[in-house]
């Protein structure tokens, strides 16, 4: 879709997002990996500040992802028994612009490029890759749905090879915060629960980051479907969200 | 009518044995520089000063002798620096003035035994900065001098009300720099006393936090060490580099901190000005060292040579120094120490000196750990 110019993001949100998540997930994330949210505020930082016509790539690489500390079978429902240890790992991508000529330090960033968070589970004991998933939001090409989730790409076993791409699962899911929130309600499906269930400014802050950011995200989905060309799915596949989906 | 140079009171009971520090302090610049007894004293040369500097030990001092109410009888240096400060306070101008301790028995000044990080001794000791006579005279004639002129440098106008966040990067030097909004919001993190904590010290506040909370800890300035962890070279090739002139030393130049105290611990650089340097140098590549270092190379900084350690870190030694020598992260542990500010980057120990040392283990921490 030739108009599509993005989805404008306020640096001050991401910032405070990365902020609020790096204090509220200290002790589900390894100690040696903590080191990667104050690297990846500072990559912000740089982006924040750097010159205007080129695309900048906003990052955890996946040689340095975040990692989890060791789930203990806390990914299922019952706890009866005692499950195989696995931990997981996140890293992700985002491809920013920033709009304001001229300007040192930019307010906003536009995501024009792909945003892929991708998330690992490994088994503890063999450090062998067990799951592994993308929570991704499309650019100006991608064929939809925009805001989705994708499994196990770039396996070497023959299911879900990269170049088959799909499918394409819808998700309100967007941030790498949102990916990392996620990974950690799967990994520890009781103490992530009881953890953001502790009344906390930190807390509270990510979770009205989060809230409005998915409230948006599935007005205008429902606005997508309310009264479609084709089919409510085929609309929403194709639509892509406004510059201002989520400032204005 | 504040005098035009820098002026330090040095008092001290046997006024011929500062004498000699106090020459040196002159032939660096200060030129107000006297030695007094602390019967001498009085608010004039107070006023003037904007450091004074007292010996710990006061035993000669007749009046300690002499005296049998304890209540007028400031045991040390300590009690007469309170003394001093409040007849300094009562009698002053809006020009502040600083109080230092100097002493040759560093461990009896300090109320936790082993305790002798000067900034952890001074904020404690309701002063400005220590000094140990042990120390080579050269670094303590340059801090001195060094808190001498910050204090002197400051505005005059202080005194009149809260300042904000864009009055102090002024006086920190970087108000035009062009990554000022950075600077600003780095330095907004680390609690500057703007508020109601500056309004009625003449900017002391500001002096002490730079002293107490920013210079001995890495936020929003780095050290050389620092600055070599982070470019991932050996500090040894670094302050090499940084002695030739070369592109590389004209460019990091621009990031160097001027502002007060810039003199007090050696060379300082603005941390985010470091950081988006590399990142532009590496067009986004900063995370990798060898790319870093290719691009310093580029600009001339032939002699720097990488560090070997995937992500080095500084760490602290057996009386909580700073070790001079890089560790790898695996090799260390978090280590939570009082009053260590939660805006500073974290203190590490190597795991080996934990092992050697059981006492060392209060420090450790799950929290950090």
């Amino acid at each position: 879709m030739a108009d599509y110019e993005g989805i404008k993001f306020r640096y001050a949100d991401m910032q405070r997002e990365l902020e609020r998540m790096q204090t509220l997930t200290q002790e589900f994330i390894s100690e040696d990996s903590r080191w990667v949210f104050g690297r990846c505020l500072e990559n912000l930082e740089n982006i924040r500040c750097a010159k205007q016509n080129r695309v900048h790539q906003f990052e955890i690489n996946k040689e340095c992802p975040l990692k989890t500390i060791s789930s203990e079978g806390e990914y299922r429902a019952s706890q009866k028994e005692r499950g195989i240890s696995v931990f997981g790992t996140l890293s992700f991508r985002m491809g920013l612009e920033n709009p304001h000529r001229g300007k040192n330090r930019q307010s906003d960033f536009h995501l024009v490029g792909e945003a892929t968070t991708s998330i690992q589970i490994f088994n503890s004991e063999t450090d062998k890759l067990v799951a592994r998933w993308q929570i991704e939001a499309g650019d100006a090409t991608s064929p939809g749905c925009h805001f989705h989730s994708a499994a196990n790409q770039y396996s070497e076993d023959g299911i879900f090879p990269e170049w088959l791409k799909v499918p394409r699962l819808p998700s309100v899911l967007l941030t790498p915060m949102d990916g990392l929130e996620f990974l950690l309600g799967e990994l520890f499906q009781t103490r992530w629960r009881e953890h953001v269930s502790v009344e906390s400014e930190v807390r509270n802050s990510w979770a009205k980051l989060q809230g409005d950011r998915i409230k948006r995200i599935l007005t205008w989905s429902l606005s997508q479907v309310s009264d479609p060309e084709t089919t409510a799915w085929m609309d929403l596949k194709r639509a892509k969200p406004p510059l201002g989906l989520l400032t204005e | 009518m504040p005098v035009q140079k820098p002026c330090v009171v040095f008092v001290d009971d046997e006024i011929e044995t500062l004498k000699p520090l106090a020459d040196c302090v002159r032939d660096a610049g200060i030129a107000g520089c006297t030695v007094e007894s602390p019967a001498d004293i009085d608010t004039e040369m107070l006023v003037a000063a904007d450091l004074v500097v007292v010996d710990y030990t006061l035993e000669k001092w007749p009046s300690m002798v002499d005296e049998d109410e304890i209540s007028r009888k400031p045991l040390n240096g300590i009690a007469l620096s309170a003394v001093l400060r409040e007849h300094s306070r009562a009698n002053g101008t809006e020009a502040p003035t600083a109080f230092a301790l100097i002493t040759g028995k560093p461990n009896s000044v300090s109320s936790i035994p082993g305790e002798r990080r000067p900034h952890v001794v001074a904020r404690l000791s309701n002063l400005e900065w220590f000094f140990e006579k042990q120390a080579s005279t050269e670094d303590n004639v340059r801090r001195i001098a060094s808190l001498a002129s910050a204090v002197h440098n400051l505005p005059r106008n202080l005194n009149e009300g809260p300042i904000d966040v864009g009055e102090l990067l002024e006086i920190l030097g970087a108000g035009a720099a062009d990554l000022s909004d950075r600077y600003r919001e780095a330095i907004e993190r680390c609690r500057p006393p703007i508020h109601h904590l500056s309004e009625h010290s003449g900017g002391l506040a500001v002096i002490r936090w730079l002293l107490h909370r920013i210079i001995p800890h890495t936020c929003f300035l780095v050290d050389s060490l620092n600055l070599a962890a982070r470019l991932r070279v050996t500090s040894e090739s670094l302050l090499a580099q940084l002695q030739a002139e070369t592109e590389f030393s004209k460019q990091l130049s621009v990031y160097r901190y001027g502002g007060p105290l810039n003199d007090f611990g050696g060379d300082r650089w603005w941390r985010g000005g470091i950081e988006q340097w590399i990142w532009e140098l590496t067009e986004g590549n900063s995370a990798n060292a060898e790319a870093v270092l290719a691009e310093l190379r580029k600009l001339g900084a032939d002699l720097l040579e990488p560090v070997g350690i995937v992500r080095p870190v500084l760490t602290l030694g057996e009386n909580l120094e700073v070790e001079a020598t890089f560790s790898a992260r695996d090799d260390v542990e978090p280590v939570q120490l009082d009053d260590w500010p939660s805006y500073a980057e974290p203190a590490y120990m190597r795991k080996l000196l934990l092992s050697e040392h059981e006492e060392l283990g209060i420090f450790k921490s799950d929290q950090t750990g």
